[in-house]
């Protein structure tokens, strides 16, 4: 009697094993990469830039922050690297511009671009605010066709100063 | 014979028991969570329908904390492909300083972010942020995480509301 139930014991733990493992792996994220870049804060000509990105197993968020205090007609660019290559499918997240009272425009238009390592645009907007006013402006995109990203550019055209221009995307 | 029918019946019910427990994530068990901290307030639910997650919370920030993380367990496994709903802002009046500024996400348990915004505001007011964003390959989360990044003095109301599915 004492054979047979032991071999049955044994049989209903291999069962639930492989059943406990089956329901993990139906359940538990894969964790393939992951990690973080950022820039200090950099003192330019212009004002200040400061950027970090952070890298999950899926998503790449980027958020970033621009300071004007100088406007000119030259665009700015900052270059942001990422922790490793990824593909983006869609985006989505927010460009938030704020334009200082005693700007040197009454109306600031800010052109300002996210683009690749082979310069394709990612995003790309026209902002408009009037001096003392802020604007939240939501960006969601899927795109036709995916991107590999190794590397990114942040760029900004801004003739009016003081204005402060920042970036909050998730790409996945 | 007997035995052989009564392994069988046992395993049966085994198998039975452990796809009942994989399938109860699908169960409705709102998760909730607040707290006062020296620096403001927050408060968090979480509802799980059949196919829908949804998150709404609200934090306070009287003083710039800098960076705040909140762990926000939720009722069951899912696997996100979109997320829609909003976040806002609120500077009141008679703050301190009156403008407002913060940085919010939403992450899982990896670090992944399912939402990430950067308000800003002039002034005693509010500002409404849309969101809507699709994950094409579906974003496994297990638990969730609201991070808010605040460095402007003053009276400052965050808040998000998001539909996941």
């Amino acid at each position: 009697m004492t054979r047979p139930v032991r071999r049955h014991s044994v049989t209903l733990l291999a069962v639930l094993a492989f059943s406990i493992l089956l329901c993990n792996e139906l359940y538990a994220q894969k964790s393939t990469r992951s990690g973080s870049a950022e820039s200090q804060t950099v003192r330019e000509s212009y004002g200040y830039s400061i950027w970090q990105v952070d890298q999950g197993n899926v998503t790449t968020t980027l958020q970033s922050e621009l300071g004007v205090s100088h406007g000119s007609s030259t665009p700015i660019q900052m270059p942001v690297t990422i922790p490793g290559p990824s593909t983006v499918h869609a985006v989505h997240g927010n460009v938030a511009l704020s334009v200082w009272p005693g700007s040197t425009c009454a109306r600031s238009t800010i052109l300002t671009q996210l683009r690749d390592q082979a310069g394709n645009a990612i995003v790309s907007l026209d902002l408009v605010a009037f001096s003392n006013e802020s604007i939240n402006i939501p960006v969601s995109a899927v795109l036709g066709s995916a991107i590999p990203i190794t590397s990114l550019s942040l760029q900004a055209t801004v003739r009016c100063a003081a204005v402060t221009l920042s970036w909050s995307i998730v790409m996945n | 014979m007997k035995l052989t029918k009564l392994r069988t019946r046992i395993l049966f019910l085994t198998l039975a028991a452990v796809a009942l427990l994989c399938t109860g994530a699908d169960a409705q068990k709102p998760t909730s969570g607040s707290a006062t901290k020296p620096w403001g307030a927050y408060n968090w639910q979480v509802d799980q329908g059949t196919k829908t997650t949804t998150i709404t919370a609200e934090a306070t920030f009287n003083t710039p904390p800098g960076l705040v993380q909140i762990t926000v367990p939720i009722p069951g496994p899912m696997t996100v492909h979109e997320v829609h709903g909003n976040c806002s802002l609120a500077v009141p009046q008679g703050g301190s300083k009156g403008n407002g500024s913060i940085l919010e996400e939403v992450r899982d348990q990896s670090g992944n972010a399912l939402v990430a915004v950067k308000l800003e505001q002039f002034g005693p007011s509010a500002t409404n942020v849309p969101i809507t964003g699709t994950f094409p390959n579906g974003l496994p989360v297990t638990s969730l995480q609201l991070q808010f990044f605040v460095d402007e003095p003053g009276t400052q109301i965050v808040t998000v509301s998001l539909v996941m599915s």
